[in-house]
């Protein structure tokens, strides 16, 4: 069964900085938890845990204009997976940042899901400690 | 020296499975000691009927609503007040053994301390309390932990593994291949989340509990002022007690229980009067809890499947009780009995076939909200024995250990004292317990507020994806205490409705703000 679950967070930055800190998609491992490395190579990222597991994920859109970030992990208990980040400016010049996680089976979305809540607050915790 | 503690809980056992409330498929000569000794409450109800904020409602004396723990998933933070803390302060002792469950299992980064403990051969971490205090986590300075099987990473599954594995393999396995909470069916009927378990007795967490509670007992010092949660994760399912005890209870011989309605007409009758949540529930429509298990449709539940798990329930609840004989025994013989208060209770009630249904969710009626709670003050306070009929909840825990302590009360405690009858209960106001449901998840919300008082049980069941503000249920627990007359859309009920739903509005605790998150599956 196909489900998912989204965070949001609000941070007191424009949309702008925001952007980029979390648009290279190499740089995830700067403010997602537990990973040490994110590199890079074609439309494919390699994330590395803390404790030295890599697991591939395939980039599906980088997008400046919509300030989107979207990927698919490969996993083998994962048959979807869907992982969305939005950046929104509000008009008061701070930021509404979205992290969605879809997956089948769709309890691995809130397994997921509670990371990128993590990651979230650590964006917020860089963004606004650097203003 | 002060009176010592003993903490004993059960997880989603009914009020009627115990001898001393009219159980009849148990035996439960311990407890039932315990209640003709002390008090026994007749309306003790959860302030949320699943586990993780029902167990938070217990250590910080709060309901949902504040300690923000409102649906399973969502993690008690760390830092939020805790009665244990002030018991640990006043210079006690503290340990929970067993279940604990302010934290989620499903773990794979590692993030709750509670589960990184047995893994690191540790007992407690250090956590910063509620008023900036650094202190062992959630004020335990001792917790050795374990839950219905091997599958968490907690003190029993590692001991388990380590010394028994041939012995992981004979337990329900929880979730299916899609990590949901699994339907599959076993035992002689097929009844679902029933397992014959070739485990012996003496390694099953029933026992290990017991066992590890008294190894803690015995490694205290004689003066030594001690508080101990001793905390039995069954009779929860899944139903997979020992083999071996089988011949204590035999599914063929027993009548099915009084809550389940055998004609399918009738049955289906009562549930259409309720919310439609139920109905939807039964039907397999729309699953609202996520505790029960998704592909399981209650429409489909057999008599045999029935007694079959109300066997299996019984011979959990005796094991547990012959545990607890076997701690007695242990307080007894180092001469502690005179000072110790021992309270039993439990987290949340079970369905156990209720209107054809199992398990829990958003169904605030008897066999979840009605829970065995017994309360035998050290005999040293000579407090009479007692029968309370007063509506009493678990938020009232703190104040009656923090009494039992000696610690004044706090100003984040939501609850009271338990009364020691209901003279006292009359005197000092308490009339009235509170309960919550909110559950958002996949596309489904469902949220109920419930008030207890007069002899009444009113739910309110607010906008959700199931409910548009309007529906709701009444009963009247002394004219109908099977809760199958929906007296909400009653117009000669229409005022005491009304003022019901005003005492709920002027009591209920307004929600945290903002909303904690629910970061991982049940």
């Amino acid at each position: 069964m196909y489900g998912g679950v989204r965070y949001h967070i609000e941070i007191d930055a424009p949309v702008e900085a925001v952007w980029e800190r979390i648009g290279d998609p190499s740089r995830l491992h700067e403010w997602f938890p537990d990973f040490s490395a994110s590199p890079v190579v074609g439309t494919t990222r390699t994330i590395v845990s803390n404790s030295g597991v890599s697991i591939d994920e395939e980039l599906l859109i980088v997008d400046p204009i919509l300030r989107r970030i979207q990927y698919s992990l490969n996993l083998p208990i994962l048959s979807k997976h869907h992982g969305t980040l939005d950046a929104i400016g509000l008009e008061d010049g701070r930021t509404l940042l979205m992290y969605t996680t879809d997956t089948e089976p769709r309890i691995m979305s809130l397994v997921i899901g509670s990371a990128t809540a993590r990651g979230l607050r650590e964006i917020k915790r860089q963004m606004e400690e650097s203003n | 020296m002060g009176r010592k503690v003993l903490l004993i809980t059960t997880d989603q056992q009914r009020y009627d499975t115990l001898g001393c409330n009219g159980g009849v498929y148990s035996r439960t000569p311990v407890v039932d000691g315990l209640a003709a000794q002390g008090i026994r409450y007749e309306r003790a109800h959860p302030q949320s009927v699943v586990c993780m904020p029902s167990r938070s409602t217990m250590i910080t004396g709060q309901h949902p609503s504040t300690h923000g723990v409102w649906m399973n998933g969502v993690p008690l933070p760390t830092d939020a007040p805790s009665i244990v803390e002030e018991v640990h302060r006043a210079g006690y002792s503290t340990a929970l053994i067993g279940k604990a469950h302010f934290e989620p299992y499903m773990d794979p980064f590692g993030v709750f301390a509670e589960n990184r403990l047995a893994a690191a051969e540790e007992f407690t971490s250090e956590s910063t309390w509620h008023d900036g205090t650094r202190g062992p986590l959630y004020g335990f300075d001792h917790m050795e932990l374990a839950t219905h099987g091997p599958a968490a990473p907690l003190h029993y599954s590692r001991w388990l593994f380590l010394n028994h594995p041939d012995a992981l393999a004979g337990f329900f396995p929880v979730l299916d291949g899609d990590f949901e909470v699994s339907a599959e069916g076993g035992g002689e009927t097929g009844a679902v989340q029933v397992k014959d378990n070739p485990i012996a007795r003496e390694i099953y967490h029933t026992d290990w509990v017991a066992d590890r509670t008294i190894d803690w007992l015995e490694g205290r010092d004689q003066d030594e002022d001690w508080f101990c949660w001793m905390s039995f994760p069954d009779p929860h399912h899944p139903w997979d007690p020992p083999a071996s005890e089988n011949h204590r209870v035999s599914w063929r011989d027993i009548d099915l229980p009084e809550g389940y309605i055998a004609s399918a007409a009738e049955r289906e009758a009562v549930l259409s009067a309720k919310p439609r949540h139920w109905m939807d529930w039964y039907t397999g429509r729309v699953v609202s809890n996520f505790e029960a298990p998704l592909k399981w449709v209650p429409a489909t539940l057999e008599a045999d499947q029935l007694a079959e798990i109300t066997a299996k329930n019984a011979i959990e609840v005796e094991m547990i009780d012959e545990a607890i004989g076997r701690v007695l025994a242990v307080i007894a013989a180092k001469g502690w009995d005179d000072d110790l208060d021992v309270i039993f209770t439990t987290d949340h009630g079970e369905l156990g076939g209720d209107f054809g249904l199992l398990f829990k969710g958003p169904y605030h009626t008897a066999g979840l909200m009605r829970l065995p709670l017994i309360w035998r003050p050290a005999p040293s306070a000579q407090v009479e024995p007692a029968t309370v009929t007063a509506p009493v909840g678990l938020v009232d825990l703190a104040p009656t250990i923090g009494q039992i302590v000696g610690i004044e009360h706090k100003d984040w405690m939501e609850g009271s004292a338990l009364p020691v009858d209901d003279a006292d209960a009359s005197a000092r106001g308490i009339e009235r317990t509170l309960t919550e449901w909110d559950s958002e998840l996949f596309g489904v919300a469902v949220h109920l507020r419930t008030i207890t008082r007069d002899g009444f049980t009113l739910t309110m069941c607010l906008p959700g994806t199931s409910h548009d503000g309007t529906e709701g249920e009444l009963y009247d627990l002394a004219e109908d205490p099977l809760e199958r007359v929906n007296l909400w859309d009653d117009p000669s009920r229409r005022a005491l409705r009304d003022e019901l739903i005003d005492d709920l509005r002027r009591h209920q605790p307004p929600a945290r703000d903002p909303r904690l998150e629910c970061v991982a599956p049940v």
